[in-house]
């Protein structure tokens, strides 16, 4: 496809009825003719968390995204992050709580390795949080527990498990006359741990109760609606320099780097690959460059100011906690500069489907911000919301 | 001696390394040949920028875009003392890098075969080859050394494991990353050699 820039506008359907046009002055006003096409860009393996809603919005300042009660970004994730509730076979039995105890630490000598890991699973459940439905009984016991013993992975043979549960229910505070105490049941169980509280819960019901410690490397499921009104306003100003950039005859693509304590624009930057005659001169290498630039200058001018003999502070990661946000997906390159300047959060656009670098769908899926095998993560989030109009651009562009 | 034209052009690689060194700059150093003859050189300059970009390799590509096109690295080679990062890789695939050796690989952000194959995997560009393998024990040893000291300049010392110059290589995967029948004219015969003893030493290792 060449890169028709600005010619036509289309609107996908709306599925959902919910079609909006929030923009104050009818588009034929505005000289630009952004145009998104998201369905054509989003693959089918992210519909799930995808929203089919699009509408025309013009990039009138201050007509953008007056709706905020919708959820406007989602959030990039991984396959294997787990997003998906993924089961797995283990044994439990119903013991009486006074013996708990004594029943886990005789199993931990008799179990073997479990080849699945399940300290994210809680080991002892009250009657009551397993079987919901049946609430009648919760009164009449009380005193017992459900005991996850381990995976069937692990031990195959119920015979195996009745052989070592035997001897605990000869302990004289087992002996309570209820036929189900002690019998193995094989039961479904999360296989990982989750990545959010909420998940969590949701993994929980109808499961095995997953254990919620917190997650030292939580990611947040939804953007705060104070980050929202924020990024909004600041796509306005990414949509101002596109139609810049394209009537300087540069690609309209662009991205700026938010300082989100200060909430002050660190620095900006357009696409110049054109005028530069630099393949590379995407919008997100410049950006970041800037952003160096600019603390050199800074320092500079501290040091002439104050003892120039002064050892230069040590090279900090100049973009550490910043964020980073762009009109379309960054590819390989700028996602992994954006490794290298520890940029803490992206946001973006539009998906690159041949060239993006983060989405798993995208290029050769290589997930750059979540890579495991990297030194450094991001979190990302994409537009979801109303469309929002971009100039075309040719889906094989690195971006 | 090493003798192919590719260990003679990885020489002034090196210089650069050390030249990197020498500025305090994490030791990467890069030549792009074209033609036969060197049209850029390049080192680190992270620190002094304060810019986790500047990348050696970039260095060498700016230089050469102010007096050529961009066409010109379809026909250009680079040499670079480390192998390209992801970031590099990608920069050198969009720019059509004919192809890329490099002395030793990058096991944290490798974009050549190490971490991700960003040279030849599916994308939209055409892939490029990269070798591994030429002067790699030097290079290893220049980022030893830098890191060394960085260590000792580092304000609460590290333990003396980390203070100790290591010496010894573990051995380079070289089929993880060029084909068998590439190696004796890419590496020259010396190499075969190389391959063919520690072959059979392994397998002696592997006996006992």
């Amino acid at each position: 496809m060449p890169p028709s820039v600005g010619s036509s506008r289309t609107t996908t359907a709306s599925s959902t009825g919910t079609e909006t046009y929030l923009h104050h002055k009818p588009p034929h006003n505005h000289h630009h003719r952004h145009h998104i096409s998201l369905s054509s860009s989003l693959p089918a393996s992210t519909s799930a968390t995808v929203a089919t809603v699009s509408s025309v919005l013009a990039s009138g300042k201050g007509h953008l995204l007056v709706n905020s009660s919708t959820r406007s970004f989602v959030q990039v994730r991984l396959p294997h992050d787990r997003t998906e509730l993924q089961l797995v076979d283990v044994w439990a039995t119903l013991i009486p709580a006074r013996v708990a105890t004594s029943v886990v630490s005789h199993l931990k000598q008799e179990l073997p390795n479990d080849p699945h890991s399940l300290l994210h699973l809680r080991r002892l459940v009250k009657e009551v949080e397993v079987n919901q439905q049946d609430s009648v009984r919760k009164a009449s016991d009380q005193g017992f527990l459900h005991l996850l013993i381990c995976s069937i992975d692990a031990v195959p043979s119920e015979g195996e498990i009745r052989r070592m549960l035997l001897p605990m229910t000869e302990l004289p505070a087992a002996n309570i006359n209820d036929n189900r105490l002690f019998v193995p049941v094989i039961r479904k169980a999360p296989k990982y741990p989750a990545l959010t509280k909420q998940q969590s819960k949701e993994w929980s019901d109808g499961t095995w109760p997953i254990m919620w410690r917190g997650n030292p490397h939580a990611i947040i499921s939804e953007l705060p609606s104070e980050d929202e009104v924020l990024y909004k306003k600041h796509i306005e100003k990414l949509l101002e320099l596109t139609e810049k950039a394209h009537n300087e005859g540069e690609m309209p693509m662009a991205t700026l780097i938010l300082d989100p304590a200060t909430y002050e624009i660190v620095a900006s930057a357009v696409d110049t690959r054109n005028s530069s005659n630099n393949p590379l001169a995407h919008s997100t290498m410049t950006c970041i460059a800037k952003v160096a630039e600019k603390e050199l200058r800074r320092r500079q001018k501290e040091a002439a100011m104050l003892d120039a003999t002064k050892e230069p502070p040590p090279q900090a990661y100049l973009c550490h906690n910043l964020h980073l946000i762009t009109t379309h997906e960054p590819c390989a390159m700028c996602s992994m500069a954006m490794v290298h300047s520890r940029i803490s959060r992206l946001v973006y656009i539009k998906n690159m489907p041949l060239s993006g670098g983060i989405d798993r769908s995208s290029g050769a899926g290589y997930g750059i911000h979540w890579n495991k095998q990297l030194n450094w993560r991001f979190e990302t989030w994409k537009w979801e919301g109303q469309n929002i109009l971009l100039y075309d651009i040719d889906e094989a562009i690195n971006a | 001696m090493m003798g192919t034209v590719h260990h003679d052009f990885m020489k002034i690689a090196l210089r650069m390394a050390n030249l990197s060194f020498e500025s305090d700059e994490v030791p990467v150093g890069c030549v792009y040949v074209h033609d036969g003859k060197v049209i850029a050189e390049g080192m680190n300059d992270t620190n002094r920028s304060l810019c986790g970009t500047r990348h050696a390799e970039f260095l060498g590509i700016e230089k050469i875009l102010e007096t050529h096109p961009a066409s010109i690295f379809e026909e250009t080679d680079l040499y670079v003392t480390v192998e390209p990062c992801v970031m590099c890789a990608s920069a050198l695939r969009q720019l059509k890098i004919r192809a890329v050796y490099f002395g030793c690989a990058n096991d944290r952000f490798g974009g050549c075969g190490s971490v991700l194959r960003v040279n030849s995997d599916p994308g939209v560009e055409r892939p490029f080859p990269a070798y591994p393998g030429f002067y790699r024990e030097e290079a290893i040893m220049l980022l030893r050394r830098f890191y060394l000291q960085e260590n000792e300049k580092a304000p609460t010392p590290k333990t003396k494991k980390s203070r100790e110059l290591k010496t010894d290589f573990s051995p380079l995967d070289l089929g993880k990353y060029v084909p068998r029948g590439e190696i004796e004219k890419l590496y020259g015969k010396e190499m075969l050699e190389k391959l063919a003893a520690a072959a059979a030493e392994a397998e002696d290792s592997d006996s006992m």
